[in-house]
């Protein structure tokens, strides 16, 4: 038995409506105004094809000889895409459908459903269309035009499965069935790399234009998780533009940027606790990228990252908040200098705290004074302030600090490889 | 018909009249091979005479005419009758020959005949044929790089003599010409960008080219930088119903992707309804117009709209290879099998009453 494809009065046309573009010009001859035997003929010819032209028409009445524009590479001329061209994650999906009634009779309840299928085996049915409620009918030659938009938001194959459901003109019920496949590629590759500094985060990130068109990245914000704040890195003097030269942000197909952002968690007070603490260090969400970009004559796409993770760095028990130089900014060579730092009991019970410093770990910043320093008994979230005095022997940017701090009950340990970094002058 | 290939002279051999310079150029027009047998095109007269030579007139007549193919051969006739000695006169001559080829298209045997010339050795060519030469590695080859090499080193010799007028204003175009060649390499866009800046820093106070340049930037999604050159426009332009001023206006809401608005901006300065008939300038803001109701969701109306462009001004809309292209991709939409077949053969037969040789036929995405 042979299978017939079943004739339908109807037909279905769907074009892709991604946006027109100004035609190119092809000047082949500049005309050049003085020594030509070609410039007249050659400007008659160029009369008509008016569409073809470099021209850019205005109302002035501007002489053409200072900046002639014959040979400017676009016309005012919009044409319509060539293709459907590549389909890319975060774009809209947008068509025209032309449903016409090429049969000379009069179909009648013409309904249009139209979904469409991603996922592994196209398995999942997303519905954009559906006009069963307003069936219309269509005389002979009659259109019936819509249209469809679908955010595209999975990668890989995607279906339009279009049916168009109708009564014929004798009388029967009737399905026209059509699918249409395009695939839904990555446009942007996007990497991060998250760096610690203190309670800070810096995070890098990398994206990657793997389209194979120019696009200017409109938008690069990165959206914090609790309880983060962010410092955008990417300005100078508060302006993006300059970082990107005069390209305005264009990133050319293959190209890589590189951007920066810092990641701030509450500043320590004498009122945070050791829960609000243990939130920030044990906090292993950073946020989202939120990415918009604009390729030809401004279409757009826009991306968002799922959330970006971190190893979270976790807490000791015996937490240095903050170390500082006490009473001064700079520190000279072989003037001592005293640093100060919070000391803070973040464990859940009573601890009776010692600091011991390591003197031979930083042989340069030789420290005064006793190398043991008992800090008592701290209760849950107590803070005890501790200062060392040190004696700088060399200049330079030199750290010191290195120290372990011990609880004399439970006989908990941590070690500090460093308190702080230093310009000696 | 005949080719001019074959005709060698060795008393000519080396000089600029040689017989041996030219290629074998078809003399088969695309256009007419769509036609059916019944249709004809208004008589497109080629020379078959290759005895004699052509006066500037009726050269300059063929150009007038887009009739490419009859100046190819006319002017390649004119060149064998014309005495070695006269340099300047074959030079204009090969001039005219080498325009021809590249409106037809025959841009690699252009380049092979302009490569044969080089060897000649003779100094002196016209600027409109080193342009021409300069520009060929990317037409015929797609080697832009090149062509823009060879660009620059025109506009450096024109940079040179910058003193005078006409060297500023060949400058002026080759850059122009350098920017297009940068915007067809893959990567060249941010080259071209540059250039760009670069010519808007000595064109600042004129309005077009700053219009030029923000079309280009929207024409790469850089709408930021494109409305700040708009933006510069309007504060350049007192009037604000200037055509220019809603032209760019018009591109702007197409690229936000305002159809109703970039449709009410372009019908302001098409003017269909006006009392005026449309003129050339206003053919593209018609056609976008056109386009506009597409994306609103009437191709119907878009097509009716070409249509009657194109068969009002036959000459100037109905042979725009763009207008019938965007045409053919509304046929493409509305219609199917027979009725497409049919649709396109009759707009095939409207352009060919008008149109000149060379016309690209993949306009009818046939």
């Amino acid at each position: 038995m042979s299978l017939m494809r079943e004739a339908h009065p109807l037909t279905l046309k769907v074009m892709r409506l991604s946006r027109p573009v100004l035609a190119e010009t092809q000047p082949l001859l500049p005309l050049d105004s003085s020594e030509s035997v070609l410039a007249q003929p050659l400007r008659e010819a160029e009369q008509s094809r008016p569409t073809a032209r470099g021209q850019i028409f205005s109302d002035l009445q501007l002489p053409d000889t200072r900046h002639p524009l014959d040979t400017f590479p676009l016309t005012e001329t919009l044409v319509l895409p060539r293709s459907f061209g590549t389909m890319f994650l975060g774009e809209t999906f947008l068509a025209q459908m032309c449903i016409c009634n090429e049969s000379s009779m009069v179909v009648r309840d013409v309904s249009v459903k139209v979904v469409v299928l991603t996922g592994p085996q196209q398995q999942q049915q997303q519905p954009l269309l559906d006009t069963s409620g307003s069936a219309q009918q269509l005389a002979a030659g009659q259109p019936l035009n819509l249209q469809i938009t679908h955010e595209i938001k999975e990668l890989g194959m995607h279906i339009l499965g279009c049916t168009i459901s109708y009564l014929s003109a004798q009388g029967e019920h009737k399905t026209l069935q059509r699918s249409f496949r395009f695939q839904a590629a990555n446009p942007l590759v996007v990497k991060t790399k998250v760096n610690h500094l203190k309670r800070d985060v810096l995070l890098e990130v990398q994206v990657h234009n793997a389209t194979p068109s120019p696009l200017v990245l409109e938008r690069m914000r990165f959206d914090p998780a609790s309880p983060f704040s962010v410092q955008d890195l990417n300005e100078v003097d508060g302006n993006k533009a300059l970082l990107w030269g005069d390209s305005g942000g264009l990133m050319q197909p293959g190209d890589v940027r590189q951007y920066l952002y810092r990641l701030q968690p509450p500043a320590v007070t004498k009122d945070t606790t050791v829960e609000q603490e243990r939130a920030v260090q044990y906090a292993t969400a950073l946020g989202k990228l939120d990415i918009l970009w604009r390729g030809a004559f401004g279409s757009v796409g826009r991306l968002q990252t799922s959330q970006l993770l971190r190893k979270s760095p976790g807490m000791f028990l015996i937490e240095v908040e903050q170390a500082a130089l006490l009473d001064r900014d700079t520190v000279s060579i072989e003037q001592p200098f005293v640093a100060q730092a919070r000391i803070r009991n973040v464990s859940e019970r009573k601890m009776a705290v010692s600091a011991t410093v390591h003197t031979h770990k930083h042989p340069l910043m030789m420290p005064c004074g006793p190398v043991r320093h008992d800090l008592g008994e701290l209760d849950v979230g107590q803070v005890r302030e501790l200062e060392l005095e040190f004696l700088p022997l060399a200049a330079g940017v030199q750290r010191f600090g290195a120290m372990a701090f011990c609880d004399n009950i439970s006989g908990y340990t941590r070690e500090l490889d460093y308190l702080l970094d230093v310009f000696v002058e | 018909m005949a080719s001019l290939l074959g005709i060698r002279n060795s008393a000519t051999k080396g000089a600029l009249n040689d017989g041996s310079l030219f290629e074998h150029i078809p003399l088969e027009d695309p256009l007419d091979q769509l036609l059916s047998g019944s249709e004809t095109r208004p008589r497109r007269q080629v020379p078959s005479d290759f005895s004699t030579a052509y006066s500037y007139d009726l050269l300059n007549q063929y150009i007038s005419g887009a009739q490419w193919r009859s100046l190819a051969l006319a002017s390649s006739s004119t060149i064998l009758k014309t005495p070695a000695h006269q340099l300047s006169a074959l030079l204009k001559l090969w001039t005219y020959r080498t325009l021809a080829l590249c409106n037809l298209r025959q841009f690699a045997a252009a380049s092979r005949e302009l490569h044969r010339l080089e060897q000649a050795g003779v100094a002196g060519w016209p600027f409109e044929l080193r342009v021409l030469r300069a520009q060929l590695p990317g037409l015929a080859h797609h080697d832009w790089l090149l062509a823009i090499e060879q660009l620059s080193a025109l506009t450096r010799a024109c940079q040179r003599r910058s003193h005078d007028p006409l060297c500023r204003e060949r400058m002026f175009r080759l850059q122009l010409l350098t920017i297009g060649a940068c915007l067809r390499i893959r990567g060249g866009a941010e080259l071209a960008l540059s250039l760009l800046n670069r010519l808007l820093l000595s064109s600042a106070d004129d309005p077009r080219v700053v219009s030029g340049a923000a079309r280009i930037h929207l024409q790469l999604g850089c709408l930021e930088r494109a409305n700040e050159l708009f933006g510069k426009v309007e504060a350049l332009v007192q009037a604000k119903d200037d055509k220019l001023l809603l032209m760019n206006r018009a591109f702007c809401a197409v690229a936000a992707g305002r159809w109703e608005q970039a449709k009410e901006l372009f019908a302001s300065v098409a003017d269909l309804s006006g009392e005026q008939p449309i003129d050339a300038d206003r053919i593209s803001a018609a056609n976008n117009l056109a386009l506009c109701e597409l994306y609103l969701g009437n191709p119907q109306s878009m097509l009716n709209m070409l249509q009657h462009l194109m068969v009002s001004l036959p000459a100037a809309a109905g042979t725009s290879e763009e207008l019938v292209f965007n045409y053919c991709t509304g046929l493409d939409l509305h219609y199917d099998g027979a009725k497409l077949r049919d649709a396109k053969a009759k707009k095939l037969s409207e352009v060919a009453i008008w149109a000149g040789d060379g016309f690209d036929t993949a306009s009818f995405k046939l």
